[in-house]
């Protein structure tokens, strides 16, 4: 969560953008995106050149969305250290340094291609194509009202953070430790407090404005030719990458 | 909640596609029930408190030696809006932190999901419900808090080894120390946070339906301590009849009586061998739910008699 908003606000930005992979439909796209991770984590990780040709297509997806590619490509960064940890270990017990190579170049290929789908794609589109592919209504309404809320309710929380900073002016007083743990239980449950009245007020109102148990959301259109026709390219193309990585081991 | 979230390209496919194959028609389920047993009204009510778990992780609790640490929420959100309801918002923020945060990946969603929505969370909820009337409520609590993180934690280590992660006992045994100390500060902040929320309304705390026994909650405690330690402990080490059988010399004269359906948890037949692992588990799960479906109505017709 640590200034989770700001990347978010700028995934935001870059779905509203316009590209060949921003039109294309959100069920198509997602997928697209779900064949390319399984042909990538179906490599085994023997060695890190096997996932070149996925790269490859990646990259060639980064181009044709038009998004700052750096900026994905930094952003995607932030998965490194969980396989550069697990592959370090496994180097360690196994003296196989290729191994760990390659599952970090597997992690960060999936991750990057989880970044590129929902940078093409604005998040109400997203859900309605997560709702599109058979993900449960009520799951997808949750999601959305997590999303809707999760700024407020954490602007709230860093709110009363502060307030509480103001008072003791961030000294800790260390002997006192005691009532600093007591002081914050006692604002996460004010938070809670405040978040559980809040859901009921946002329900007050849902009703009010005619909330019958379902987001109303524009009907998705239906998909086109084109987007059946990117959908084979891009399945023919990872399937074409997953051949060729067979081949490089 | 952030005990340990598995991106992408780490796990096997047959771990990945056998948790994914399990972890999808429960959170089907965990839906068809909320949505029989939730009002309209839940539906805010499990986003916003979605979003409060975000940002009750901001809120740092002083520890000590000039550290803090954060509540991560699963046991919390169980004892609060009961383990179904919990369940649904935990697979909600990790569809969401794995979308938007990359934290966690979207293939390993079935993974994460059954680490943290599902094990996570009944490991939290069932010490509370067993302990929640009584002296022994604030233990249930911090059991709760404990259990949650340490079993999420064993599950994801063991789905690590499982996928070929080689791991040394001392990796193992130094992971489980940071995640017990890690499920020591959720368990005190869960009781502290809860005891604060009963306060200001004891109505938000859920009240669990029918008491079992106190000797019954302890048995499910020391059952799930068991069941994490003999993950952590099976993870790190080879099978020990077979490592003991090779190093006296018996394995070399083993003779075969009877020939296994799955032998070394594989489906012979099929092609490949991922799908020969995955469909031996997915067997698996289903004869134990069999087995576990028959036993459960047998003892119900029993006691209706």
């Amino acid at each position: 969560m640590r200034d989770r908003s700001g990347k978010s606000l700028r995934l935001e930005e870059w779905s509203r953008r316009d590209s060949f992979l921003h039109r294309r439909d959100a069920r198509i796209k997602i997928l697209s995106a779900l064949l390319f991770l399984v042909a990538v984590s179906s490599t085994p990780p023997s060695s890190p050149a096997a996932f070149v040709p996925a790269g490859a297509l990646l990259a060639c997806g980064l181009y044709i969305s038009g998004l700052p590619p750096l900026a994905l490509l930094a952003r995607a960064g932030v998965i490194i250290p969980f396989p550069l940890f697990f592959g370090f270990v496994s180097w360690m017990e196994n003296n196989n340094a290729l191994f760990a190579g390659a599952l970090v170049a597997r992690s960060y290929i999936s991750a990057l291609a989880v970044l590129l789908l929902v940078g093409v794609t604005p998040l109400p589109a997203l859900f309605d194509g997560l709702r599109g592919i058979g993900v449960p209504a009520l799951l997808v309404m949750v999601l959305q009202s997590l999303v809707r809320y999760l700024q407020v309710i954490v602007d709230h929380g860093t709110r009363m953070r502060r307030a509480a900073l103001c008072r003791d002016a961030g000294v800790m007083p260390r002997r006192n430790r005691q009532s600093l743990w007591r002081r914050a239980s006692g604002a996460l449950a004010v938070l809670f407090g405040r978040s559980y009245e809040r859901a009921e007020g946002v329900h007050r109102s849902m009703i009010a404005r005619g909330f019958r148990g379902d987001f109303l959301s524009i009907r998705p259109p239906a998909v086109t030719t084109q987007d059946w026709l990117y959908l084979a390219g891009a399945g023919l193309s990872i399937l074409g990458a997953r051949m060729l990585a067979r081949v490089s081991q | 909640m952030e005990v340990m979230h598995i991106p992408d390209g780490i796990l096997s496919v047959p771990v990945w596609a056998t948790l994914n194959a399990a972890a999808i028609p429960g959170i089907g389920l965990a839906v068809r029930r909320a949505q029989k047993s939730l009002s309209e009204g839940h539906v805010p009510l499990l986003g916003v408190m979605g979003a409060f778990v975000f940002a009750a992780q901001r809120m740092n609790f002083p520890v000590g030696f000039g550290t803090s640490g954060h509540l991560l929420g699963g046991a919390l959100l169980a004892m609060t809006m009961g383990p179904g309801a919990a369940t649904i918002i935990l697979t909600a923020i990790l569809i969401l932190q794995s979308l938007l945060f990359q934290d966690g990946g979207l293939l390993a969603l079935g993974a994460n999901a059954m680490n943290m929505a599902f094990i996570g969370v009944w490991a939290g909820w069932l010490p509370y419900r067993m302990l929640s009337k009584g002296s022994l409520r604030t233990v249930g609590m911090f059991a709760g808090g404990l259990l949650s993180v340490l079993a999420s934690a064993a599950a994801a280590i063991a789905e690590l080894r499982l996928s070929g992660v080689a791991m040394s006992p001392a990796i193992v045994g130094g992971s489980a120390g940071v995640f017990l100390v890690t499920g020591i500060m959720e368990g005190l902040i869960t009781v502290a946070v809860l005891q604060a929320v009963e306060r200001l309304n004891p109505g938000w705390l859920r009240v669990p339906r029918g008491m079992p026994s106190r000797a019954a909650g302890a048995l499910v405690t020391v059952a799930l301590l068991l069941t994490i330690g003999g993950v952590l402990y099976i993870s790190a080490l080879p099978d020990g009849f077979e490592s003991f059988a090779a190093r006296v010399g018996v394995a070399a004269q083993e003779r075969i009586l009877w020939s296994a359906p799955f032998p070394d948890y594989e489906v012979p037949f099929l092609p490949g061998d991922w799908s020969r692992k995955a469909l031996a588990g997915l067997a698996g799960m289903a004869i134990i739910y069999g087995i576990c479906l028959t036993v459960g109505r047998l003892l119900m017709r029993q006691r209706s008699a």
